[in-house]
C-alpha cells in the first residue's frame, strides 16, 4: 500500500466509516473538521510508528497536516533528512 | 475609576518582572506592557473623542491583544474579543449585532470587514501591523456604566448571542482567586481564548498578582507536545484549561519525559473531567493541587471544588462543589440551579427577551440568573452536575447550542429540512445533522455540507456525522422529534 492510501485509510477508520470517496488528495482535512483537533494527534502518532519518522513539536501543526498531499511530502522529507 | 481600571493603573509596580511571555520569543515587562497599554488608549481616546464605546478586538493571541484589551478598559470602554478562528461571516454579524463603534484588526485582515459603510480606517503609528477601524453610527443605545466587556457564546436562535459583563463581575471573581489560589508571581500558562470567561483568570488575577503570562495561541494549544515544552521550560506553575485539554497532554504530550515540578495549582472547567481521565493527568502530576470550577459564562466561577488527595473512586465524576463566597445558589423544584451575587451578568446585549427568561427578579428585589444546568447535591453538601435542562451541550469544554448549528444548515439553499442532536458514544460527545435535499438530484454532499459550515460556524460547532434522511421524524404538535432522531 502507499503512503498515501495508508494515510486514507487511517483516517476513515478514525471516523468510522468506508472510504467512499470524500477524501481526495487536497481534501483540506483539518480546515473542515473530517480531521478533528484528536484525531490529529492520533493520526501523528499512528504516522511516526508507520513510517519510523518523529514529528518535531513545531512540526505538528497543519502545513504539514492539511492534505494527503502535504502529509505525504512532509514524510518524504523527513525520510530524506534520515537517509 | 471604574473597577478594572485601579489595578490595572498599577501594573508598573511589577517594574521588569516579565508579564507577558509568546512562546515565539516575545517577552513584555509589566512596564512595557503598561506603556503598549498607553498607546492604544491614547489612540482610542483621540479617535473617540474620550467618548465611552465598544471596541471590538479581532486579532491572534499575541501581547498587542492584551494591551490593545487593557488600552480600551483604561479609556473607560468596553472591549468586545472575538475569536480569531471563528469564520468571517460570524465575526462580521457580532461586529453588525454589536453596534461596534471601533475594530482593532491586523492590517492584512482587511478585506474582512470592507463590507461596511461609513467607516474610517486608521493606520496604527506604533503597532505598523495593525489598523484601527471607525464605524460611524448613529442612535446607539446607552451603554451600561458598569459594563466591561461583551462574551459572545452560542445562542439558540440560530445567531450568537452577547453576554454583558461588568467591571465587578470579572473584579469579584478575580479578587476571590487572589485570595484562595496562591497567585503571587506565579507562572500561569494562558490556554484560553480572550472571548472565553476563563481567559479572565489568566488576564486579570494573573496581571493584578505579578504573574508572568504565557500566552498559548490557538494552534499552540491544540499542540500537546508543544504545550508540554512549554511547562516544563518556563516552569509553568499554575494553569486553568478545560478537561478535554488536559486530557490530550496525557495522551498526547509524552509526559514522562519532562520535569514539572513548577506545576503547582491546576484548575480546571467547562465541561465533567471523567475521573479516569483525570487519574491518567494525576499519575505524571502528582503534587499540584487540583481544582473543579464551576460556572457558566453568565455568572462566571459561582462553585468550586477542591479534589481531595485521596479520591473515592466510586463517584464518575468530580461535584462541582459549593458557592464562592460572592455567589448564592438555589435548586428549584426542577433541579435547576439558580445563581445570584456579585458575579451574575447584566444579561445579553439587546435581547430584552431573552434577558427576562434568564435572569429573573425575585420578590425580594435579588436578580438570579437561571443556569439550565440539573444539579443534585451530595452528601457533603457539594452540587453535582447531572444534566442539561435544554439543547445546550458542552463538547471538548465549548458551549454550543444545537440550535445555532441547526439555524445554519437549515439556510442552505439546497436543503428542505435539517435536524442536530448530539450522541454519546464512550465519553464523547459527537453531534448529528440529519438533513432533507430539496431533491435528490441537487443533494450536497458531505463534503459541500462541511464547507458550508466552514463559512458559518466555529470548527468546534461542525458536525461529526451528515445523515441524508427520506423525513424529519415530528412530534404529534408538528416539533422536530429529537428523541426518534436518537433513535436512528
Amino acid at each position: 500500500m502507499s503512503t498515501i492510501s495508508k494515510i486514507e485509510a487511517f483516517i476513515y477508520q478514525k471516523l468510522g466509516k468506508e472510504n467512499d470517496g470524500t477524501i481526495t488528495l487536497d481534501t483540506p482535512l483539518l480546515d473542515v473538521g473530517l480531521v478533528d483537533s484528536i484525531i490529529a494527534l492520533l493520526l501523528v502518532d499512528f504516522i511516526e510508528a508507520e513510517f519510523d519518522i518523529e514529528f518535531l513539536p513545531n512540526e505538528v501543526r497543519p502545513e504539514n497536516l492539511n492534505t494527503l498531499r502535504l502529509i505525504n511530502s512532509f514524510i518524504d522529507s523527513k525520510k530524506e533528512g534520515i537517509d | 475609576m471604574n473597577g478594572l481600571q485601579s489595578f490595572l493603573a498599577n501594573l508598573e509596580q511589577f517594574g521588569e518582572r516579565p508579564a507577558l511571555l509568546h512562546p515565539d520569543g516575545e517577552i513584555l515587562n509589566y512596564l512595557e506592557l503598561s506603556a503598549m497599554a498607553d498607546e492604544f488608549s491614547q489612540l482610542l481616546a483621540q479617535k473617540q473623542n474620550n467618548k465611552r464605546c465598544k471596541i471590538g478586538i479581532w486579532l491572534p493571541k499575541v501581547p498587542e491583544k492584551v494591551a490593545a484589551i487593557l488600552g480600551v478598559l483604561t479609556t473607560n470602554s468596553v472591549y468586545v474579543p472575538l475569536d480569531y478562528t471563528s469564520p468571517a461571516k460570524r465575526n462580521l454579524f457580532i461586529i453588525e449585532d454589536c453596534k461596534l463603534e471601533g475594530l482593532i484588526l491586523e492590517k492584512k485582515q482587511m478585506d474582512k470587514v470592507k463590507g461596511f459603510e461609513n467607516t474610517k480606517v486608521y493606520e496604527i503609528e506604533s503597532f505598523p501591523a495593525l489598523v484601527f477601524i471607525q464605524f460611524h453610527r448613529e442612535n446607539l443605545p446607552e451603554i451600561s456604566p458598569k459594563l466591561a466587556t461583551i462574551f459572545y457564546t452560542s445562542g439558540s436562535t440560530g445567531t450568537p448571542k452577547g453576554v454583558l459583563l461588568s467591571h465587578e463581575n470579572i473584579l469579584c471573581f478575580v479578587e476571590w482567586a487572589s485570595s484562595i489560589f496562591d497567585l503571587q508571581e506565579q507562572v500561569i500558562l494562558s490556554i484560553a481564548p480572550f472571548h472565553f470567561d476563563l481567559s479572565t483568570f489568566d488576564l486579570y488575577a494573573g496581571l493584578m498578582n505579578g504573574c508572568t503570562i504565557i500566552l498559548a495561541d490557538h494552534n499552540q494549544a491544540k499542540n500537546p507536545r508543544l504545550i508540554v515544552d512549554f511547562i516544563a521550560r518556563y516552569k509553568v506553575t499554575c494553569i486553568y484549561a478545560t478537561p478535554t485539554f488536559y486530557n490530550l497532554l496525557a495522551v498526547h504530550g509524552r509526559l514522562s519525559k519532562f520535569d514539572f515540578s513548577s506545576l503547582s495549582q491546576i484548575l480546571f472547567a467547562g465541561e465533567i473531567f471523567p475521573l479516569k481521565q483525570f487519574q491518567l493527568l494525576k499519575s505524571y502530576w502528582q503534587h499540584p493541587t487540583y481544582y473543579n470550577l464551576y460556572g457558566p459564562t453568565e455568572t462566571n466561577v459561582c462553585t468550586y471544588y477542591e479534589v481531595p488527595t485521596s479520591i473515592d473512586e466510586s463517584i464518575a465524576a468530580f461535584p462541582i462543589g459549593k458557592n464562592c463566597p460572592y455567589a448564592k445558589s438555589k435548586v428549584d423544584e426542577k433541579g435547576e440551579l439558580w445563581v445570584s451575587g456579585k458575579s451574575v451578568a447584566l444579561g445579553y446585549w439587546n435581547q430584552d427577551t431573552l434577558t427576562q427568561q434568564r435572569f429573573v427578579l425575585d420578590e425580594k428585589g435579588v436578580l438570579w440568573f437561571k443556569t439550565g444546568d440539573v444539579v443534585n447535591v451530595d452528601k457533603d453538601g457539594n452540587y453535582v452536575f447531572e444534566g442539561r435542562k435544554d439543547r445546550m451541550i458542552k463538547r471538548r469544554g465549548y458551549r454550543i447550542e444545537l440550535d445555532e448549528i441547526e439555524n445554519a444548515f437549515k439556510n442552505h439553499p439546497l436543503l428542505e429540512q435539517a435536524a442536530v442532536i448530539s450522541a454519546k458514544k464512550e465519553d464523547q460527545l459527537s453531534i448529528k445533522l440529519f438533513f432533507l435535499p430539496i431533491n435528490e438530484e441537487t443533494a450536497p454532499s458531505e463534503m459541500d455540507l462541511r464547507l458550508y459550515a466552514n463559512e458559518s460556524l466555529p470548527m468546534y460547532m461542525m458536525p461529526d456525522a451528515f445523515i441524508p434522511i427520506k423525513a424529519i421524524p415530528k412530534t404529534s404538535t408538528h416539533k422536530v422529534n429529537y428523541q426518534a432522531l436518537k433513535t436512528l
